[in-house]
């Protein structure tokens, strides 16, 4: 059987949680910055409205046909080919995704921590304990995660609350002196790191309670915004929005100047462990639910046996992807087309076309599908 | 058997891991620990850039009995090179243990590179991962490496003891140190300019002053050699130089323009408010030969952008509170009126005090109050209008100062002791 | 599919129900039909069975005038003596007793008749042949046996020199009973009656060991507990079947749901109330014969970290010790791996001041950080090892002489720096204060790699063995219940449990964790909680002080 692990409702709002948080809160801060100045809460939070959308929609997916993945209702609402297709492309960008995060964690910590570590060993080690963890179940995973956002979320606000004493909110002003287009441009492109909401989609299925999902998702969406945007503002109030953008990771530097009485200080490592944490978490959910949609898309019976293999794709595929740090970072300022399509086009296709054949064919159609 | 050839493969995957050795590992007794780290600018040479650093001893420190209390726990090594990086490899060429910047608390340059190079030192110190943003960039007149020979008086290092010297000189007022992000963060601002605290290597005040120097008696070389203590040396020894404050530099861009001296400094302070305590000596109003002084322990500024007709000025209201200290005059107590005269006649002082600050930060077509900054914020179009030519607009603007001050407090004491 | 399935072996092992399947090569018993009611060709089977071990006794009576033969079979020591001879004996062969029966007394009837009429010992059963007639004898009952019958009377006569009861040596506590279990099942089985007298108290025996023959005793309160959690603890320890049992340790090692994991999923205690308690919170208790060491199922990991006291002493100091237990585990666990990490590869995460101590420490050490902490953590675990050893008289001064001397001179020889003698005495002290000892030992076992890893790849070493610690236990579960609860997949009260040990009277539920039946425990009408109404106002007057004016 594939998986008969079953998770609760905060779990899932954990796991949503994590997987957002993880990567925004080191990289989304300094091009949002870069691109708006102060104004880049006001697109944080836009990108944000634009997670909940997603969520909206594979929530309403997800409850149409219960106990169902994304990777198996794709087959029932466009057919047995198209579906797979649908399906196989899900797989491939979760395993992109994979490797571009755990190339975006192999620069940070050779980057900030350990510069004379090859980049592979980072890769390899994440990947490794992501695939234990995908290996495990979804409940292990969801379980960890569990115990990961205690450590993450008491950090996080550690710094937060740490670092007020360097705060100057005058360097925020002035604000609102950006144009929409810009704000929306940038919103959509911060939409990909909230996209996640998309795993909701897979993760309904093994829900003990699917009716909860959407709460669930909307607090994990909403708590995630408002604490990169807490962050990205904290950093503004030290920084100013003139400096931001030349740091490549200013949540870092921003860690950095804390500094309470000469003792309290040097905290870089709670960042750390936020980071691989984080990372971890994301990675491996990404990890496992690619494979177990590689699994249901091509019939298999066992998706554990594929998630080792796939590991060692991303692994090799987070090398070849990017030259230089600049080629990832300028992939990252830029990745709105096709996340756009992936994240929210395609779950709204899906739901137009599910709406489309439930009115064509009345309730029944629906309901017939086993 | 099965189970045997898994816990080998398992193993061989861990020896991989392990085998292939720990890049970034680095005992704590391998590492050279630098505190300070001073830059100079040698323009007649081919590699320009003179770096020293101030590396700690540890065992001197933390040892514990025997440390050898009079040699220097702090040993200076100096490079030279073409890049600050180069002097940098320079010198580890000749350091036993591996140069480690992470726990550099000072940043000391002399006023030959503010002027010149500041960009690249600059750019060295913020893209550096060791190199903290919280460390203190400090400019010297003269030669920045004079300041790291100076001899420790009370702090175990020259690091401490000058950074120490700059934090407490912030509380009271006589100058402003600014930290890298600070620095970095200024700079980068539009509407407002850099600065940070100058300091001069100079001779200690017992051998400048004529009336403290050893006079010299045949003989008397072995009488003062016996009184020992004193101004820290017997007869014969060198007095090393010490480390004094000497104002603010100040910086357009990148690049240093000038100095606001001691009192100038002071009248810039007052345009930024805060608290920490200076002594102001005011006219008494009773007797105008003689002098009051008064401590000043919180002041409150706030600076107002007026836009009128296209042209920009400001409105300064400072509010300041103090105790008196110490008069001269022989009279009764301090009455209500003459609180209120000493209050005017110091609002005096500190209004021309600004003044005159403000004059000289215009001569140098200086912002570093940042009125452009308070501009942006109040109304950020007029600003990006004038964003251009803000040197030229902030030289010619009109600043309307006005100072209120308020005498809380006579100190201890109710009235002067008369002999009666 | 091997390295997966090993992979995921790591994770949890699910013992598989099934019929038991000893390599039994002394296979087939003897068939019972060899067994004559015949009362001489039982005795020779009997001594043929037994052999003629001298503590084994047959005593052969004669009653009624010879009309039934019966003789009486026990193991000495075992037994107590007089009982047997007074009240099983004796009747039988009173004359007046005897008298009385005389003439009722005959073949048929003898079997009933001295079972409900003559003897006159407390506890009678009876046993369908021989073989269980011996399994009886050897568990210390006294047999008897009637001339034609193939039933056994048995006598429940069991008693034997037995430690007295007294305070659990490993588990002291400040407050509470100092009662512990003995070796005895069935004094244990009184404790615990003691303290439950409630009739839906249930002890449920199974006896497991092939040649051990060790009696297990399940309690449980019936209408609390989960009854699909008892099913699975009888189905589980139904399936052993080893040599034999000589420990709880055993039955925990061969009921547990992963036994390769270093964690402990099974408690056990061998405090009193520690189990009365975990009964009445629903859970069931193992006891074993021969051992004072009673399990306690299910378990979740949080519960290693709290301490019987806890509960008697005011809430208060309960949160601060819980907090602070929290503190000391994951000292236990990370300080010396931290250390290690920090001081080899990320020295800028060190305050200035405290770098130049420990680089000034470290000055003209020999070793590098990870064969010093390694070095010195060893030593330490050899010198616990030793203390256990020694007798107590002795084990005392030279655990703690141990301990300062030789790190000391340690210090003093230049091997090792003082801050690692301080860490790793602290790990140490950390280690002691945890409650509960089985789970200290996987804090033990799991320093070493954690240091190693600290060494290998600094911070981020420690943080990937965290990762891979608590994947492990994110998947265990004992019992079916997940191992971390109620930190995961639990409700927000019993997760506040963990720290808060709230004050009895707010305690009205039973974790929610554990699937029970009843989950009330508290009324909530009782004085704390119900003080407005007519509660009369307690004032030195109305107490009858009638002097309370004057004051």
């Amino acid at each position: 059987m594939l998986e008969n692990g079953r998770i609760s409702s905060r779990q899932i709002a954990t796991l949503l949680f994590m997987a957002m948080i993880s990567t925004s809160i080191l990289f989304v801060p300094a091009f949002t910055v870069d691109k708006l100045g102060s104004d880049a809460w006001i697109a944080l939070l836009l990108g944000t409205f634009l997670g909940l959308l997603t969520l909206l929609i594979a929530n309403w997916l997800g409850q149409q046909h219960p106990q169902k993945t994304i990777f198996q209702y794709s087959q029932t609402i466009l057919g047995s080919f198209f579906g797979k297709i649908l399906a196989f492309m899900y797989v491939w960008n979760f395993l992109r995704v994979v490797a571009v995060v755990v190339r975006e964690f192999g620069e940070f910590m050779t980057t900030a921590f350990m510069p004379n570590t090859p980049i592979f060993v980072f890769i390899a080690s994440l990947l490794l304990l992501a695939a234990l963890a995908a290996i495990a179940g979804i409940e292990v995973l969801a379980r960890t995660s569990e115990f990961i956002i205690l450590l993450v979320a008491t950090s996080l606000v550690a710094i937060v609350i740490l670092s007020l004493g360097n705060w100057e909110l005058n360097q925020l002003l002035p604000m609102f002196t950006s144009d929409l287009l810009s704000i929306l441009k940038t919103a959509a492109t911060i939409e990909v790191w909230k996209a996640d909401a998309i795993l909701a989609a897979m993760l309904i299925p093994f829900m003990i309670r699917p009716q909860k999902a959407l709460v669930a998702g909307a607090k994990a969406t909403l708590a995630a915004g408002i604490l990169i945007t807490i962050g990205v503002i904290g950093a503004l109030a030290i920084f100013g929005p003139y400096l931001l953008p030349s740091f490549r990771f200013p949540i870092h530097m921003y860690t950095r100047t804390i500094n309470i009485g000469r003792i309290l200080t040097r905290f870089e490592a709670l960042l750390m462990v936020i980071w691989v944490a984080g990372v971890f978490v994301k990675t491996s959910v990404y990890l496992y639910f690619a494979s177990l949609g590689l699994a249901q898309a091509a019939g298999l019976k066992e998706y554990k046996f594929l998630v080792l293999p796939l590991g060692v794709i991303c692994a090799t595929w987070s090398i070849s992807l990017f030259e230089n740090v600049a080629a990832l970072e300028a992939m990252i300022s830029n990745p709105y087309p096709e996340s756009l399509l992936m994240y929210l086009g395609v779950p709204l296709f899906l739901m137009l076309i599910t709406i489309i054949r439930n009115f064509l064919s009345g309730q029944q159609w629906r309901q017939k599908q086993p | 058997m099965k189970n045997a050839t898994k816990i080998a493969f398992l193993l061989i995957i861990a020896l991989a891991f392990f085998s292939a050795g720990c890049w970034d590992q680095s005992e704590v007794e391998q590492l050279a620990l630098v505190r300070a780290i001073a830059i100079d600018y040698l323009p007649e040479r081919e590699a320009p850039y003179l770096v020293t650093l101030a590396v700690n001893l540890p065992s001197d420190i933390a040892g514990g009995e025997g440390g050898g209390n009079s040699t220097n726990p702090t040993q200076l090594f100096t490079g030279i090179g073409a890049s600050v990086e180069l002097a940098l490899e320079q010198i580890s060429y000749s350091v036993p243990r591996r140069l480690y910047l992470s726990h550099t608390e000072l940043l000391i340059i002399s006023q030959d590179v503010a002027k010149n190079s500041l960009s690249k030192v600059f750019d060295f110190a913020m893209r550096h991962p060791e190199i903290r943003a919280s460390t203190y960039l400090i400019v010297t007149a003269g030669l920045a490496q004079k300041a790291l020979t100076t001899s420790e008086r009370i702090e175990s290092t020259v690091s401490e003891e000058i950074l120490g010297v700059v934090r407490h000189a912030e509380k009271t007022r006589a100058t402003d140190a600014q930290q890298l992000f600070e620095f970095a963060r200024d700079i980068a601002n539009p509407g407002q300019e850099a600065y940070t605290s100058l300091l001069m290597v100079g001779s200690p005040l017992e051998k400048v002053l004529p009336e403290l120097k050893e006079e010299e008696q045949p003989g008397g070389q072995a009488e003062s050699g016996e009184n020992g203590a004193g101004t820290g040396g017997g007869a014969g020894e060198e007095l090393e130089d010490i480390v004094t404050l000497a104002g603010l530099a100040v910086f357009k861009g990148k690049k240093m323009v000038g100095i606001l001296d001691a009192i100038d400094t002071r009248g810039f302070l007052w345009f930024l408010g805060g608290t920490g305590q200076t002594i102001i000596e005011v006219h008494d109003p009773v007797d105008p030969d003689s002098t009051v002084d008064i401590l000043v322990y919180r002041v409150n500024s706030k600076l107002t952008p007026v836009i009128k007709n296209n042209k920009v000025s400001f409105i300064a209201e400072v509010n300041v509170e103090g105790d008196v200290r110490s008069r001269a005059v022989e009279i009764d107590y301090i009455t209500p009126e003459i609180i209120k005269k000493l209050n005017t006649a110091m609002a005096g002082v500190i209004k021309a005090d600004m003044e005159k600050a403000l004059s000289k930060m215009q001569e140098l077509q200086t912002d570093i109050v940042g009125f452009g900054a308070m501009l942006n914020r109040k109304d950020a179009k007029t600003f990006n209008r004038l964003k251009d030519r803000w040197d030229e607009v902030f030289s010619t603007m009109k600043v309307d100062i006005t100072v209120k001050t308020n005498i809380r407090r006579t100190g201890l004491h109710v009235r002067p002791i008369k002999n009666s | 599919m091997n390295v997966f399935s090993f992979l995921r072996s790591l994770i949890s092992k699910k013992i598989k129900p099934g019929p038991p399947q000893l390599n039994n090569r002394a296979a087939a018993k003897k068939p019972d039909n060899q067994d004559d009611p015949v009362l001489e060709k039982r005795l020779e089977l009997i001594k043929a069975r037994l052999g003629e071990s001298s503590d084994i006794i047959i005593r052969e009576i004669c009653s009624s005038q010879d009309k039934v033969k019966l003789a009486v079979l026990f193991i000495d020591g075992l037994v107590d003596k007089k009982a047997v001879s007074d009240n099983i004996i004796q009747p039988l062969l009173s004359s007046t007793i005897v008298n009385d029966y005389a003439e009722k007394l005959n073949q048929e009837n003898a079997f009933a008749l001295i079972q409900k009429h003559i003897v006159s010992f407390a506890e009678v059963s009876t046993a369908p042949n021989l073989t269980q007639a011996i399994k009886m004898v050897l568990a210390g009952d006294t047999a008897l046996f009637i001339d034609g019958y193939e039933r056994v009377l048995i006598f429940g006569t069991r008693s034997w020199e037995k430690r007295a009861v007294g305070e659990p040596e490993t588990e002291a506590a400040v407050r509470g009973p100092r009662e512990g279990f003995t070796e005895t099942l069935r004094i244990n089985t009184s404790l615990l009656r003691r303290r439950i007298q409630h009739e839906n108290l249930r002890f449920e025996t199974m006896k497991a060991g092939r040649r051990t023959g060790t009696s297990i005793n399940l309690a449980y309160i019936k209408d609390i507990v989960n009854p699909h959690t008892l099913e699975e603890v009888r189905r589980r320890i139904a399936a052993i079947d080893i040599d034999g049992i000589l420990e709880s340790g055993y039955i925990e090692e061969l009921i547990e749901d992963a036994p390769l994991s270093i964690f402990p999923q099974i408690e056990h205690t061998e405090r009193v109330d520690k189990a009365a308690a975990a009964v009445l919170e629903g859970r069931i208790l193992i006891m074993t014969d021969n051992t004072p060491f009673a399990l306690i199922v299910p378990t979740t990991f949080f519960q290693f970290l709290a301490a019987s006291e806890d509960y008697y002493e005011r809430p208060y100091i309960a949160f601060a010790l819980r907090i602070l237990r929290l503190f000391v585990l994951n000292i236990a666990l990370f300080l010396p791996a931290t250390y290690v990490a920090v001081v080899t590869f990320h020295q800028e995460m060190l305050p200035t001041q405290l770098l130049l101590s420990i680089a000034a420490a470290r000055e003209g050490i020999p070793f590098p950080a990870v064969l010093e902490a390694l070095l010195m953590e060893t030593t330490f675990e050899v010198l616990r090892e030793a203390g256990v050893r020694l007798p107590k008289t002795v084990g005392q001064a030279v655990s703690i002489v141990g301990g300062l001397v030789i790190g000391d001179a340690a210090i003093r020889a230049g091997l090792v720096s003082p801050a690692m003698v301080i860490i790793v005495a602290a790990t140490a002290i950390s280690n002691f204060a945890i409650p509960a000892f089985n789970a200290t030992i996987a804090l033990r076992l799991l320093r070493f790699p954690l240091i190693i890893l600290g060494a290998v790849m600094g911070l981020y070493g420690v943080i990937f063995g965290l990762i891979l610690i608590l994947i492990h236990l994110a998947g265990l579960q004992s019992f079916g219940v997940p191992y971390l609860s109620p930190l995961v997949h639990g409700s927000v009260s019993d997760m506040a449990k963990i720290l808060v040990r709230s004050p009895w009277w707010a305690q009205i539920y039973r974790p929610k964790m554990l699937a029970l039946q009843q989950r009330r425990r508290q009324a909530t009408n009782q004085w704390l909680r119900n003080k407005t109404g007519s509660e009369r106002e307690l004032t030195h007057e109305t107490m009858g002080d009638k002097d309370a004016r004057k004051w």
